[in-house]
């Protein structure tokens, strides 16, 4: 077992295409008054440039607050522990630790502005409903990239056509809560994208929605990465989705992103249990119609409660007794696909076989606390 | 997973989770808790106990009754305590006229000390309005005034007015809310579950009565209440006049809190199991409403304490030989009174805490009813 | 409870022996009906101004015909606001209906029009229909124990009590995979997955014929979401129930029911078996709604028809098909007329005027899929995760 690379080693070894985030071992806690809630348990993962990465989980996995911890917007009584988070901006492609900046310091809010924006499944949490659409987002291209407040809203109104909206011109001066639905998700993508942004990070941006406009939201996703070339963190509990929308995929399970690979490979040669099950407990077209659906033994234990070893363990079909319920899973790469990792005490022998890390290091500073 | 038999053990015990003995706690229990969990509300909470138990035995605590005239000592200030020979006790005081400006001059002399007697007899009176009783916490000799907050302009003690006082300021708060809880809760309660018309005449009538100024509203129906009536009678029709108008805030409160319930699906489980109206109120609606009421409740009785010391105040409420904070504080209207005269602001005082302490109470219930809010 | 007030009803055998109810353009109603509903209507008040009065309408429901056969399960599926929860609220009168009629096969009472019941008689027919809700949530009492939500329905009806109560609670709680101790404690100590048990439990106390369940499975998640469909699916078998299922989610919609109704603006737009339905759409918005599924294959990501545009909103719908603005087969007669559900098939309703010219794509049969996307593990239900070395 000495052998086997920590998870922090394996990445750094491991990381060989260009990424603009890479979050690492990342630790964040809620101190409430009834205990200390463990959300995230040293969470790992990379988004590499111009993809998509699918976050994905269920509910109380940590994937919000993986978002959120990215902007240091995780919200009061959460505390960010430990990890560091890296961020290469697309000027410059050296790595800062966003967990250095202050929390409302300007080189975070400069961030925030300009080179990773966030949208959420309720439009209206980001839309403020006392100024108009268009005056929001003039606003937010006054900030950041032009002084003048007629070029603002030109350029204000042309990002409202690219996000597919009718009648730009009068949705400029509409308020929020004059649009449907789908139109204010448009609007908040709209400001979301009004910088150009290096990383949009989009928390169940289509989960509220209709399957329809679901379809175009994606749609128009999908064509305005391709045309920004930014990098999109999806966060969804939707497989689905995932899979028409992503490249890269981690699954998150209690704090901790339990396996990463390709969208094929978690569709197609998916290696975490939990992985396996949740794609066998949902119901696909055209398939396994009246038939008994797989289910996963009960259900994510509240977050007070912390278990020994796996967290999945005591719902594992895989489960081994005296190694899962005592050890804590290590990452483990596939020895055929690099970018594919897993943790999860079955792929061991993998492991052992597995060089030790060479040390190489494209490090980024120090551990922000 | 062949049979239905299996299916069923397997999800059972599938459905089967480390359920935390918070599982087996009331709402109730967890609002204790997290009220229990609030220092500030729990010691508001503790002194208003302190003070009704005052109030419940002031005739006890009170070392002279309420009308005692001594007019040997108009404007006493308030008597030292000492310490002689390891006892509490007062010095002997004198009283010289300043011939110059014909006032009363007070001196003390220690030489002369009186030890404060605890459990001693004074004047009779009924403890709890029934045990016939005459031993006081503390009485002095024979001959001698204590006054431990002072005198007024007629040498009654301020501290056995404000403590017999606080019978009447502190009840009519309790009493009066306890009337618009009812008042409150009936309507309010009709006016969200039947809605249309009569929630329409409810709402509008509510409206009519917060529209008008509360005080000018009070003093006029006040002003109606002929001066030769008893203590106990006037003391009725003030607490009604306060409850009257008390009552609009808790029943609109009750209203939202009913009209959001009957959408709530148990609401409609209820009725597919077949309840009534009476029962979906009775059972699903009023419990869960409570809670609500209760800190509702809490925030009013404050501002029934001060509507009835504002009354008072103004000679509209409870009118002498009553004596409530509001009466008292009629002694200290005026300025130059007030200024030589310090001791004669201490009902304000008590105003002041009971209100303070009631609202840090109700600030606690409602963390504690809705921690989210 | 007396005979004479249990059979008050209307004649089921003469409604159907009169053809008095029929359903689409005038066919009669399959022999073991269990609940038919025709023209149904609910339109709610708009107010406004000072005095409250009516300005306008939503017409959440406006008119649709619809029938459920015992034992099955019948989806209502359609997007948020296309009125799919008021017709299952409004066809068993927990709202009141603007119009229409409802027909429910009734065991005690026999057949009975639920639009002429008196209140009493309504409360002794909803014995035999009960609903599990959405939001495991707000659809259990958060004062009481579990043992008295589940309770209620034989307290109301004073039918159990003491001992006996107990034991059908015990009972009932088993059958939903709770366990009996369960009884003493409070909803908030329990996951979402368990609490919609909790409320599975409650409705099939009285032991009903037909269970309205109204996204049951949305609020949960994926994980749990699959344990509660077996259990519903487990439940109808044993207790021979028949379900309205109303859901969003096409995927889950296609694995538990046999016949699917789509609504749309407040109408009923095609109705047919699942099968049927999934892969011979007749009706254009069918076919975009389950174009615009995301299936869980990325090698399936295809990026057919997109609708233009949005749902219209009741309150103020376009004219002729209220689809035409967005479909795009839409011909001038679209705009001016509306299309009546109609009999296109052997069981296949439609409302749609051109629905045999439109040759309308469906989803393909696994058999049809890429044999890569066959072979992926997700699509093989029954094999196990890897073993252990």
């Amino acid at each position: 077992m000495a052998s086997v690379p920590t998870a922090s080693q394996a990445l750094q070894s491991q990381a060989t295409a260009d990424y603009v985030v890479r979050v690492e071992d990342l630790r964040v806690e809620f101190r409430t008054s009834i205990g200390v809630t463990y959300a995230l348990n040293g969470v790992s993962l990379e988004i590499p440039r111009g993809k998509t990465l699918g976050v994905v989980g269920e509910s109380g996995c940590g994937k919000s607050v993986t978002g959120l911890a990215i902007l240091q917007l995780v919200p009061p009584p959460g505390v960010v522990t430990s990890g560091t988070i890296g961020f290469r901006s697309r000027e410059s492609r050296t790595p800062v630790n966003l967990l250095e900046y202050e929390r409302m310091g300007p080189e975070m809010r400069h961030i925030r502005g300009k080179s990773i924006s966030m949208i959420f499944q309720e439009p209206m949490t980001s839309l403020n409903p006392v100024y108009t659409v268009g005056n929001q987002i003039s606003e937010a291209v006054l900030l950041h990239q032009t002084g003048e407040h007629k070029e603002a809203k030109e350029r204000a109104i042309d990002i409202l056509r690219k996000v597919g909206m009718p009648n730009p011109e009068r949705i400029y001066s509409n308020y929020p809560h004059e649009l449907s639905g789908g139109m204010r998700q448009r609007a908040m993508i709209a400001m979301a994208l009004s910088c150009t942004p290096d990383l949009l990070i989009a928390d169940e941006p289509t989960t509220a929605l209709d399957v329809t406009t679901e379809a175009n939201i994606l749609d128009l996703m999908r064509e305005l990465q391709q045309e920004i070339g930014m990098s999109i963190m999806f966060v969804t509990h939707n497989l689905g989705v995932v899979a028409q929308m992503c490249d890269e995929v981690a699954v998150m399970y209690l704090g901790r992103v339990v396996e990463q690979a390709s969208v094929e490979e978690i569709f197609y040669d998916p290696k975490h249990p939990y992985t396996i099950s949740l794609l066998k407990s949902i119901p696909r077209l055209g398939t396994n119609r009246k038939e008994h659906l797989e289910v996963i033994r009960g259900s994510v234990p509240d977050p007070y409660s912390r278990v020994t070893g796996c967290p999945f363990h005591p719902r594992c079909p895989s489960f081994m007794p005296g190694i899962c319920d005592t050890t804590m899973p290590n990452v483990v790469y596939m020895p055929d696909s690099p970018q594919h990792f897993v943790r999860c005490h079955l792929y061991n022998d993998l492991a052992n076989h597995q060089a030790v890390p060479s040390g190489v290091s494209n490090s980024i500073g120090g551990n922000g606390q | 997973m062949a049979s239905n038999a299996g299916v069923f053990a397997d999800e059972a015990a599938a459905a089967l989770e480390p359920t935390r003995d918070v599982g087996r706690l009331s709402q109730w229990t967890l609002m204790r808790r997290r009220f229990f969990e609030n220092k500030l509300s729990v010691t508001g909470g503790i002194v208003l106990i302190l003070f009704y138990l005052v109030a419940l035995f002031a005739p006890f605590i009170t070392p002279y009754s309420v009308n005692n005239l001594d007019s040997n000592s108009q404007y006493a200030a308030p008597t030292a305590l000492h310490i002689i020979n390891g006892h509490l006790a007062i010095c002997g005081v004198k009283q010289t006229l300043n011939k110059s400006n014909f006032t009363w001059v007070y001196t003390t002399d220690c030489n002369n000390s009186y030890p404060l007697q605890f459990f001693a007899p004074g004047f009779s009176y009924k403890l709890l309005w029934v045990i016939p009783m005459n031993i006081h916490l503390f009485e002095v000799p024979k001959g001698q005034r204590f006054y431990l907050w002072g005198a007024d302009v007629q040498g009654r003690d301020v501290f056995s007015r404000t403590i017999m006082g606080s019978r009447i300021s502190l009840s009519i708060g309790l009493v009066g809310v306890a009337i618009s809880v009812v008042l409150g809760s009936v309507l309010g309660t009709a006016s969200g579950y039947f809605g249309g018309a009569v929630d329409n005449l409810i709402q509008r009538f509510i409206e009519l009565l917060m529209s008008m100024p509360t005080l000018p509203l009070w003093a006029a129906f006040a002003a109606a209440l002929p001066h030769d009536m008893s203590v106990t009678k006037r003391y009725f029709f003030i607490t009604i006049i306060l409850s009257i108008l008390g009552w609009t805030g808790l029943g609109r409160q009750v209203r939202g809190k009913v009209m959001a319930y009957r959408t709530l699906d148990y609401t409609m489980a209820a009725r597919l199991a077949g309840a009534s109206s009476w029962r979906i109120i009775l059972t699903h609606m009023l419990p869960n409403a409570f809670s609500h009421i209760i800190v509702v409740a809490a925030l009013a009785v404050p501002a029934t304490i001060l509507g009835e010391t504002s009354l008072s105040f103004l000679g509209l409420g409870m009118l002498p030989p009553a004596v409530s904070w509001g009466v008292l504080l009629r002694d200290a209207q005026q300025v130059s009174v007030v200024e030589s005269h310090l001791w004669l602001m201490i009902p304000a005082v008590c105003v002041i805490l009971a209100v303070t302490c009631f609202q840090l109470l109700a600030d606690g219930f409602r963390d504690a009813v809705d921690p989210y809010s | 409870m007396d005979n004479d007030e249990r059979h008050a009803g209307a004649d089921w055998g003469e409604a159907m022996s009169t053809a008095e109810m029929t359903i689409g353009d005038g066919e009669p109603l399959p022999e073991d009906t269990l609940l038919a509903v025709r023209g149904l209507k609910k339109h709610f008040p708009i107010r406004g101004g000072l005095l409250r009065r009516v300005v306008g309408s939503v017409k959440a429901v406006d008119g649709i015909d619809f029938y459920i056969k015992a034992g099955e399960t019948l989806g209502l599926v359609g997007e948020s606001g296309c009125g799919k929860t008021t017709a299952g609220r409004t066809a068993v009168r927990l709202y009141e209906p603007t119009a229409g009629e409802v027909l429910f096969n009734d065991p005690q009472m026999g057949p009975v029009h639920i639009e002429h019941l008196t209140p009493r008689q309504l409360r002794q027919l909803w014995t035999n229909i009960q609903m599990i809700f959405q939001d495991p949530f707000s659809s259990l009492d958060p004062r009481m124990t579990v043992g008295r939500i589940v309770a209620e329905p034989f307290l109301v009806h004073k039918m159990l009590s003491g001992r006996a109560l107990q034991d059908r609670i015990a009972e009932l709680l088993t059958v939903v995979g709770l366990r009996p101790e369960h009884a003493s404690r409070y909803p908030h100590a329990f996951s979402g997955g368990q609490r919609q048990r909790i409320g599975i439990a409650r409705a099939l106390a009285m032991n009903p014929k037909l269970v309205i369940c109204d996204e049951p499975v949305s609020a949960l998640d994926v994980s749990v979401q699959a344990q509660v469909l077996n259990l519903l699916e487990d439940l109808q078998k044993k207790f021979d129930l028949t379900y309205l299922f109303i859901a969003h989610d096409l995927s889950v919609v296609e694995h538990i029911c046999d016949r699917v109704a789509v609504m749309y603006v407040g109408y009923l737009v095609e109705m047919a078996p699942t099968e049927e339905l999934y892969h011979h759409p007749m009706m254009p918005y069918t076919e975009a709604l389950l174009a615009a599924i995301p299936k869980p294959d990325p090698r399936r990501r295809s990026r057919p028809i997109r609708l233009p545009g949005e749902v219209p909103s009741p309150a103020n719908p376009p004219s002729g098909c209220y689809f035409h603005p967005r479909c795009p087969y839409a011909q001038e007669i679209c705009k001016q007329e509306r299309p009546p559900l109609r009999k296109v098939a052997p069981e296949h309703w439609a409302a749609c005027h051109f629905a045999e010219t439109l040759k309308l794509q469906g989803v393909p049969r696994l058999s049809q899929l890429p044999v890569d996307v066959q072979a992926a593990p997700s699509a093989q239900p029954s094999t196990q995760a890897p073993s252990a070395p």
